[in-house]
């Protein structure tokens, strides 16, 4: 309890501490924006043309893209100065974490706070608010409640795997490169029905497992039951596979920080 | 018991040789070849409570290292360090409420925001409450002078108001073991001044256990009782200071100045009581004598026969002789 009230003191600091550099807040949020933007129309215009892709027409794909942009967006918003840590690993910033009464990860979580996300989180906002009412869904608290719980799970497993994946550091001391695939693996498979893959591509997606990211809920929801490959259950997983990710993403960034070595000086 | 026990302590650090070319991290992160460097190759020293103990040697020693391996940041390759019987690396949480820890090199404050909201952050943290807060800031305050740079953004400080900064967000939840890693460095006189006078502080008012490396051995005669002189990752040298000198600098400089009167004049070398003459001219004269306490009164009157003595001073061998012939016998004894 106390933790936690600490944890939020420190992220308040850090919102203050970002405050002092507007400018980049609206040229960050703006760069999203664009980015993000971008990537959708190029969806967008392939639609226009073909109408249909792996047999969903132009506003489920909308509601599909808008739920998995929805759940990256809530998962780099903690994280979203995760990018940081190569450099504080490398130059032994990462010490003083070491030095106080809380648990390193909580410190690096509250040490920045970068509003990234706005922009992400806006173009979901605006491709969710435009499918919405034009799907074919009837939003009965159940069904909302079972969205709500996927855009979680898929939040979290996103924020897992980069997690995971940025705690290399400690042995590595640089992780750009793989943070950067993992996420364009997420970018280029992640929005898009499981069935414009192969089948050898559908199992790859669905174990890493970027399928339950916003694909499974989007399916259960749109009433696509039909087109899944695998039991019906399996797609009601996506939060405790988003739980189960984050105890493997915190055991693993213990594991790594065991071979933080600091730096001379 | 004592308060810091450290016993065959080692630290190797493994650099992964790093690979070039295409997916060069994930081949060096794969790869099991490793340079290894031994920073500490066995330390064993302990630490009473109260105590002030400067830790120095030359750069690379393990100075560092060895803070790190204190505070609990690092893990003993082999060996032990326990402080208040426990292992810091095994039980940061624990360990840190009862350690402060400045890096001269590196500050540990909230580079945005004004120093004071980082002792806020700092209480919060260390749960000191608002009563023990206001008290241990107005005590900071007496020692550093804190309140004249409480407001400013940390960006904005002097590198010697940064420190006093670091200083005080170290002992703000008032611990009884401080480690000092270069506090001084790249001060000027006045703001060094500063930090030996909060350190002196702290240890008398406070009681607090000080371990200290500096390279300003000026501060380790001002401020410490007992030294630890390191090299290349091993303890050359752990005692007083006095000690250290009495058993290396054999020798001090007499220097006299006398009325030349005689036609006898002083040559370069020449023996002259139980010393050698290294600097001479008319009515100058100064000898190079064994460091026991006869031989300054024999040699004064020696020299008293040549003319009446006018002004005389005597130079101690300086600390940085002193440990410079501890590193060459060390050296020699090697080869
Ligand atoms: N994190 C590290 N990784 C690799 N080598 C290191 C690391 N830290 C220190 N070293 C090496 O260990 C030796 C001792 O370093 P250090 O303890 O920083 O010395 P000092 O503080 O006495 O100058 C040096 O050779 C240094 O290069
Ligand atoms: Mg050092």
């Amino acid at each position: 309890m106390r933790t936690a009230r600490t944890a939020w003191i420190l992220e308040r600091a850090a919102i203050r501490a970002q405050m002092q550099y507007k400018a980049n807040f609206i040229s960050m949020t703006l760069l999203g924006i664009i980015y993000q933007a971008s990537a959708f129309s190029f969806v967008a215009i392939v639609m226009y043309n073909s109408g249909v892709i792996g047999g969903w027409v132009f506003e489920e794909i909308c509601f599909l893209y808008g739920l998995r942009l929805l759940a990256h967006s809530l998962s780099i918003l903690p994280l979203s100065h995760l990018w940081t840590l190569d450099s504080m690993v490398r130059e032994a910033e990462f010490d003083r974490y070491l030095l106080r009464p809380m648990s390193p990860f909580l410190q690096f979580l509250t040490s920045k706070f970068q509003m990234s996300a706005a922009g992400d989180l806006l173009v979901a906002s605006i491709i969710l608010g435009y499918a919405f009412p034009r799907v074919d869904i009837d939003f009965s608290p159940a069904t909302v409640t079972f969205l709500m719980a996927g855009v979680a799970g898929g939040a979290l497993v996103e924020a897992s795997i980069q997690v995971a994946v940025a705690s290399l550091v400690f042995r590595t001391l640089n992780t750009m490169s793989f943070r950067i695939f993992v996420d364009t693996i997420f970018n280029l498979t992640g929005n898009y029905p499981l069935t414009i893959f192969s089948g050898f591509v559908q199992s790859f997606l669905i174990a890493i497992p970027i399928s339950f990211v916003a694909y499974f809920p989007a399916v259960v929801a749109l009433g696509k039951e039909g087109e899944l490959n695998v039991p019906l259950w399996v797609a009601f997983l996506t939060l405790p596979i988003g739980l189960l990710f984050s105890l493997c993403a915190a055991m693993t960034w213990k594991s790594q920080m065991r071979h933080y070595q600091s730096a001379g000086h | 018991m004592p308060l810091i026990e450290v016993q065959d302590l080692v630290k190797e650090f493994q650099r992964p040789r790093q690979k070039n070319g295409r997916f060069s991290a994930f081949r060096t992160l794969v790869s099991r070849e490793y340079d290894v460097v031994r920073a500490v190759d066995g330390i064993s020293f302990s630490v009473d409570a109260g105590e002030v103990v400067g830790y120095i040697g030359p750069n690379g020693a393990g100075k560092s290292t060895t803070i790190k391996l204190l505070t609990g940041v690092l893990e003993p390759t082999s060996g032990s360090v326990h402080v208040a019987g426990s292992a810091p690396s095994r039980n940061r949480r624990e360990n840190a409420q009862r350690i402060g820890a400045v890096f001269g090199h590196r500050s540990q404050l909230w580079w945005d925001l004004p120093l004071v909201e980082s002792m806020k952050l700092l209480a919060a943290l260390y749960d000191v409450d608002p009563k023990a807060y206001r008290s241990q800031l107005a005590y900071l305050d007496q020692v550093l002078g804190l309140d004249e740079i409480l407001p400013t953004p940390v960006r904005q400080l002097s590198l010697g108001q940064r420190m006093r900064g670091d200083l005080a967000a170290a002992f703000l939840h008032q611990p009884s073991v401080l480690y000092l890693d270069e506090p001084t460095i790249g001060l000027d006189v006045h703001a060094k001044d500063r930090v030996c006078g909060f350190i002196e502080q702290v240890s008398q008012e406070r009681r607090a256990t000080i371990v200290l490396t500096t390279h300003d051995l000026a501060d380790i005669e001002r401020l410490c009782d007992r030294v630890i002189l390191i090299d290349r990752g091993t303890v050359a040298f752990d005692g007083p200071v006095k000690e250290l000198k009495a058993s290396y600098a054999s020798e001090r400089v007499l220097k006299v100045r006398y009325e030349a009167g005689g036609s006898d004049e002083l040559t370069l070398g020449q023996p002259l009581a139980s010393g050698t003459v290294v600097s001479a001219a008319p009515g100058e004269v100064s000898l190079r004598l064994p460091a026991i306490a006869s031989a300054v009164p024999t040699a004064l009157s020696e020299i008293g026969r040549l003319g009446h003595i006018v002004d005389l001073s005597i130079e101690e061998t300086s600390l940085e002789e002193v440990i410079k012939q501890v590193y060459s016998a060390r050296r020699a004894a090697a080869r």
